[in-house]
């Protein structure tokens, strides 16, 4: 990782495709640069063609489909995407790893089924507290947590999933180790399972959207000029705890968003199933297998990984699935390094990795 | 007044065995810069060979030890050798996503393999106890601290007696210097793996002799790996000793006042504040000084 970006970042500055780094960075050193814009112009419309036709594919089969296990096989692809990307923020731009994606979500999905309960609300409209929540758990835990580089900072995100799961199976407002219900939408089966579909398709669209112009923007330069070297980022006037605060504060928000949904769909939660650590080793899994550097790699590797299991094991819940999951994990962390949007992209454009 | 005798007598053997534990973890870390995230699953392993053992050659769990010791060692190197040493070059936390992935993988597969139904290790020695002015000292608590005393010694001995350990050591402040100086870092980085590993297996077989046992409690070794290390530091087996000890007598303090759920909370409470207040234990030259 770190030898591709510098030869990235040696890169003569007057190249077309680094325009994008350029206009919003000046002023900083060498190091900011844009991993998109490296891409040349054919690949680039290509990849928009592609994004584009296969939008539109997706959509047909979700208003048309009849097959209600492809449609929620979808969904699940879909759901992973989207907390992949959110990840992919603080984790492939900004190069801390965390650990604890289930944390954020666990605690929407859980803010969802408190309020919802509480104030007769569909679960669906507690869309703004489950993303606000967790949002700010990771504001007040974040930066302190952030102070601590690298490995020790996954160690906090690993040990705060385990003990907020505890604390959640102990207190008296989560219902303890039974969990809690949630009342469902009053819908017939085939629509509600739409109903999520496009809920997830659209979340995808926007989040990758988001997540891309953020890897573009002076904000993302910062958190690649944090992952190559915090100090000298420091040095030449990153503010680099707001800027890596923040970009926790996004994956936790967004996190949490899709654990309000998953809990409105599912309409049951308890401790073990929401706060899970194959959820956030499904994540982590999806950016290794896609590659996790580019907006594009989650997607990838959140298709899959996914699909994967579907073809191979029974669930990616099960014993099977995390098998498979820890195997695909200890093979590419070993044998590719930049994922499968990395060996795509060393063919495709000549970058060097 | 007994109460506290006794939970000073149990605290001090039971810190013992977390110091094994805690050994483990902070030599990887030390030296290799690594954090051994599959720490806690190797531990829970090693309690299911001691189990089988026991069960099926009626080996006693005190010579599972001398058993487990050298089968982890040579698995561990040849993992490092194969798997680990590239990921490591590139980079720690590329190394540590690996383990990550060995944590899944090998939970799964012990869970196939031994079921997740909680067992326990009954030797002769499990249900026998003396009293030493008014403690309770229960038999296995004891035979598991000598055996981790011993096995303490003998790293300390390995660490600062050998040339290898005095090259463990090396590598540990400057893998460059001790490179120029011609130590062959990577088999020494080898030796180092299996050597933490194989302690974690030697505090495995000790804790399924004193604890009922089933696979989740892994995290709680992992956890419990990190809380020594992070009390105690990097700086060599007298730190560990430090932490394993102060763990010990806090779990038989929380334990007296707290019901099990709770102070499990707490526990991981008072671990990740004291990891965001004081990264200082786990190797201070990680905290940001800016």
């Amino acid at each position: 990782m770190r030898t591709e970006t510098a030869t990235q970042a040696a890169r003569p500055v007057a190249q077309p495709v680094a325009l994008g780094a350029t206009r919003h960075a000046r002023g900083h050193a060498r190091v900011i640069f844009d991993v998109l814009t490296t891409n040349s112009r054919p690949w680039r419309i290509t990849g928009w063609v592609v994004f584009l036709v296969g939008l539109g594919l997706l959509v047909a089969f979700g208003l048309t489909t009849t097959q209600l296990g492809t449609l929620r096989l979808g969904t699940t692809v879909l759901m992973y995407v989207v907390l992949t990307l959110a990840w992919s923020v603080l984790s492939g731009l900004g190069g801390y790893l965390n650990f604890g994606m289930a944390l954020f979500f666990g605690i929407g999905a859980y803010t969802t089924a408190i309020v919802a309960s509480h104030s007769g609300l569909p679960p669906l409209a507690t869309f703004w507290a489950a993303g606000a929540v967790p949002a700010i758990f990771a504001a007040v835990i974040g930066v302190p947590a952030l102070r601590l580089r690298g490995a020790y900072f996954a160690i906090v995100t690993f040990v705060l999933t385990l003990a907020v799961e505890e604390l959640v199976t102990v207190l008296g407002i989560t219902n303890g180790a039974l969990g809690m219900y949630i009342t469902p939408m009053a819908m017939s089966l085939r629509a509600s399972d739409q109903v999520y579909f496009f809920i997830f398709l659209a979340g995808s669209v926007l989040v990758a959207l988001v997540v891309r112009q953020m890897g573009r923007s002076r904000f993302g330069s910062h958190l690649v000029a944090i992952r190559e070297d915090e100090d000298a980022a420091e040095i030449m006037g990153v503010p680099t705890t707001r800027v890596k605060t923040l970009a926790f504060v996004f994956g936790a928000g967004v996190a949490g968003m899709v654990g309000c949904v998953y809990a409105a769909q599912l309409y049951y939660i308890a401790p073990p199933t929401t706060f899970s650590f194959s959820l956030s080793l499904n994540v982590v899994v999806a950016a290794i297998v896609g590659g996790y550097q580019t907006w594009v790699g989650p997607l990838v590797g959140a298709l899959a990984t996914q699909l994967a299991y579907e073809k191979f094991v029974s669930s990616s819940d099960g014993l099977q699935g995390t098998l498979a999951l820890g195997a695909l994990l200890i093979l590419f962390a070993r044998f590719v390094p930049g994922g499968i949007a990395g060996v795509f992209r060393r063919r495709g454009t000549k970058v060097t990795l | 007044m007994t109460t506290a005798f006794q939970i000073i007598v149990s605290g001090i053997l039971l810190g013992l065995i977390y110091t094994l534990i805690g050994a483990g973890l902070a030599i990887v870390l030390g030296v290799l810069r690594i954090v051994n995230l599959a720490q806690g699953i190797l531990i829970m392993i090693s309690s299911f060979l001691a189990w089988d053992l026991l069960v099926h050659w009626g080996i006693d769990p005190i010579l599972s030890v001398l058993i487990i010791i050298p089968i982890f060692f040579v698995a561990a190197s040849a993992g490092e050798v194969v798997m680990l040493r590239a990921p490591a070059r590139e980079s720690p936390d590329r190394a540590m996503l690996l383990l990550f992935g060995v944590l899944m993988a090998a939970e799964a597969l012990a869970s196939i393999g031994w079921t997740t139904d909680t067992r326990s290790i009954d030797v002769g020695y499990a249900y026998t106890s003396f009293k030493v002015g008014g403690a309770v000292i229960p038999e296995d608590y004891l035979v598991m601290a000598a055996v981790a005393v011993v096995l303490l010694g003998l790293t300390e001995l390995l660490l600062y007696r050998t040339l290898l350990g005095k090259a463990m050591r090396a590598v540990g402040q400057s893998r460059q210097s001790a490179e120029i100086l011609g130590i062959n870092s990577a088999w020494v980085a080898t030796a180092v793996f299996g050597l933490g590993v194989a302690l974690a297996g030697a505090a495995g077989a000790a804790l399924g002799v004193l604890f009922p046992f089933n696979i989740e409690l892994q995290s709680q070794w992992l956890a419990y790996s990190f809380i020594v290390v992070l009390i105690g530091g990097l700086g060599g087996l007298r730190g560990s000793l430090v932490g394993g000890l102060a763990l010990g007598l806090g779990q038989e303090l929380f334990s007296q006042f707290l019901s099990l759920g709770v102070a499990s909370v707490v526990l991981y409470g008072i671990l990740a504040v004291a990891l965001m207040v004081r990264g200082g234990g786990l190797g201070a030259a990680k905290v940001r000084r800016i």
